[in-house]
């Protein structure tokens, strides 16, 4: 017996360094991929309020450039690819040393009409999935920040950056009329080219204007999705923001508990302040483009609109901070019971949302291209 | 491959285990012993479960305790194993290996709960090493300009820490458990990274220029890590 057990502590062993000696080299097969900064001769018009069309394009070329991650690996469209309404199409995204973020990417679209109409003095809807930032001048910053994402640390390290790439001095010159380079010039050019990145031509805004009508199934799912079922009560489809202020009593406006889980691994807006009644609240995602934005919710469980339609149906959960739309008369979840008809006719219209526009405008596409 | 590996391991561990019990005295035991091996991809690949949501956050393919028969108490271990090598090749050509090592011992007392179901509880230490060696190489040009980048990024992560761990097992058999546990634990991580990067600028009209920038960042990172009973372990007893 004790013959045994030793040759199986043996075997494990050996199974153990056998992986580590499969990978104890160290070679790389990493070959450079060239690419080419291919801006137009006159800059696209991005209808921005707060900065100019050069000013725009200077925060196009930052969102696409790699040069701002700290081993010059990622850029912002990494995580936000135009093709996706800029969410990405994983559970996680991989951060500059392929390591995953702890969320899901959300869609950028419309954050300019929640920001910057609102004034430096004003309380807008949060952003990110926990609502830790307020303004997408400090939000662009985050992400390029962050030890995982894009790992620079530091922000004198940015500008450091921005200013060695050859091609920034012109860029800046034309957006600021001078080629000094600081850290607000950079977020202020990230934020302008953010903000207009903006949806407003999907075949629901063309139906809304009285343009192309929605067929028989995308009706009936308009009718599910504004009466029967409610959806609209946070998800504020005809609102180019996509959601509405309120969540319940919650402390966050636009922030709610969904009933994923009864033990949620990720607290969301209670893990950001502490305070437990706020413990399982996201942020109300924008349904623009949602056919193209999955995996969904904060963590990407779901990979088809399909699954999500059933947590609603039949899967919510009772939290003591699930949100009341979501509860029935007995104060418990609701089962709502969709059938299979209601879910085709619902994806039906949810596919309506998406603004093809959008996902193939040279204005927002990356001015790197690959030779 | 990891996959391959562990049932490689759980299949030779049953064997022997076998043959050891076929060679075992008839007295009472004095100890009982637990091996297990965590045994979520082989159950996926038997029994499609599609509307599972829940990442599977318990880092051990290996476990092992050995309890007093009579009163339940006892020692545990277990150990962890991850690789990857992961490509890119657009935008930026990129490649990271990670490697990441997980252990953990542990007092723990193993109960029975009527004839099928076992629960347990203890304490454990945890500790855990990751090697991240990521390289990346591009090349932009910008009229007259071309800026050539290499990088090549090292982070070592150490963490320690302990906390509590629950354990439930259903006995199929005398012999084989199918178990999972919970644990929240205390982790203290140090994490040293050193990023190289070298970027070689040549222009047409004004020539050529390298610049190397070097960084050493460390840093120390405090957590409370809960783990949910989503892992599912198959343990042999003998």
């Amino acid at each position: 017996m004790k013959l045994k057990r030793s040759s199986l502590a043996v075997i494990l062993l050996a199974t153990v360094a056998g992986f580590f000696s499969c990978n104890k080299e160290d070679s790389s097969s990493v070959k450079p991929v060239t690419t080419t900064l291919d801006l137009p001769e006159r800059p696209y018009n991005y209808n921005t309020f707060f900065g100019s069309n050069q000013l725009a394009t200077l925060g196009r070329v930052l969102f696409y450039d790699n040069h701002l991650s700290v081993n010059n690996s990622i850029s912002c469209a990494s995580c936000h690819k135009q093709s996706m309404a800029f969410s990405d199409n994983v559970t996680f995204s991989s951060g500059y040393e392929n390591q995953l973020t702890k969320r899901n990417s959300l869609a950028i679209q419309n954050l300019g009409v929640t920001n910057f109409f609102m004034g430096p003095n004003a309380n807008p809807p949060s952003l990110f999935w926990d609502g830790r930032e307020k303004f997408l001048g400090s939000m662009v910053l985050k992400p390029i920040m962050n030890h995982v994402e894009m790992g620079m640390g530091d922000l004198n390290a940015i500008v450091n950056k921005v200013k060695a790439a050859p091609y920034y001095n012109d860029l800046f010159m034309e957006a600021f009329n001078s080629s000094d380079i600081d850290i607000n010039k950079i977020a202020r050019a990230l934020s302008t080219f953010v903000a207009s990145i903006s949806s407003n031509n999907t075949r629901f805004d063309k139906a809304q204007r009285g343009g192309t009508a929605l067929n028989g199934l995308e009706e009936q799912g308009k009718l599910l999705f504004f009466n029967k079922y409610n959806c609209n009560t946070c998800h504020q489809t005809q609102q180019l923001n996509g959601y509405q202020s309120g969540g319940g009593n919650g402390s966050e406006i636009g922030f709610v508990n969904i009933g994923l889980d009864v033990n949620y691994a990720d607290n969301g807006l209670g893990a950001l302040n502490g305070n437990s009644s706020d413990n399982g609240r996201f942020k109300i995602p924008n349904l623009r483009n949602i056919a193209l934005t999955g995996p969904y919710m904060h963590d990407g469980r779901f990979s088809s609109l399909d699954q999500v339609l059933e947590h609603y149906s039949h899967n919510i959960k009772n939290h003591p901070n699930l949100d009341v739309r979501l509860k029935g008369t007995n104060n418990l979840a609701k089962e709502m019971n969709i059938s299979t008809q209601e879910k085709t006719a619902l994806i039906a219209f949810l596919n309506t949302l998406t603004d093809y526009s959008l996902i193939t405008d040279p204005k927002f596409s990356n001015p790197f291209k690959v030779k | 491959m990891i996959g391959r590996i562990f049932i490689t391991v759980a299949f030779v561990t049953a064997s022997f285990i076998n043959c050891s019990a076929q060679l075992e005295p008839l007295q009472e035991k004095k100890f009982n012993h637990y091996i297990g091996v965590q045994a979520n991809q082989l159950i996926k690949q038997i029994i499609n479960l599609n509307s599972s949501t829940s990442t599977v956050d318990n880092p051990y393919l290996l476990i092992y305790s050995l309890n007093l028969a009579n009163t339940g108490w006892g020692v545990e271990a277990g150990a962890g194993y991850n690789y990857q090598d992961i490509v890119d090749k657009l935008p930026v050509s990129k490649e990271s290996k990670i490697n990441n090592l997980f252990y953990r011992i542990g007092v723990c007392r193993k109960i029975m709960i009527g004839k099928r179901f076992q629960a347990g509880y203890g304490l454990d230490l945890v500790a855990d090493y990751q090697l991240n060696k990521t390289t990346s190489s591009s090349i932009t040009v910008f009229n007259s300009t071309t800026d050539s980048s290499m990088s090549k990024a090292s982070t070592k992560t150490t963490s320690i820490g302990f906390g509590p761990q629950m354990y439930l097992g259903y006995y199929f058999s005398d012999k084989l458990i199918l178990g999972t546990e919970t644990s929240y634990y205390y982790v203290k991580s140090d994490q040293k990274q050193n990023v190289l990067v070298t970027d070689n600028i040549t222009d047409q009209f004004s020539g050529n220029s390298t610049s190397t920038a070097n960084s050493n960042v460390e840093t120390t990172i405090t957590k409370f890590s809960f783990s949910l009973p989503v892992a599912l372990f198959l343990i042999l007893k003998f």
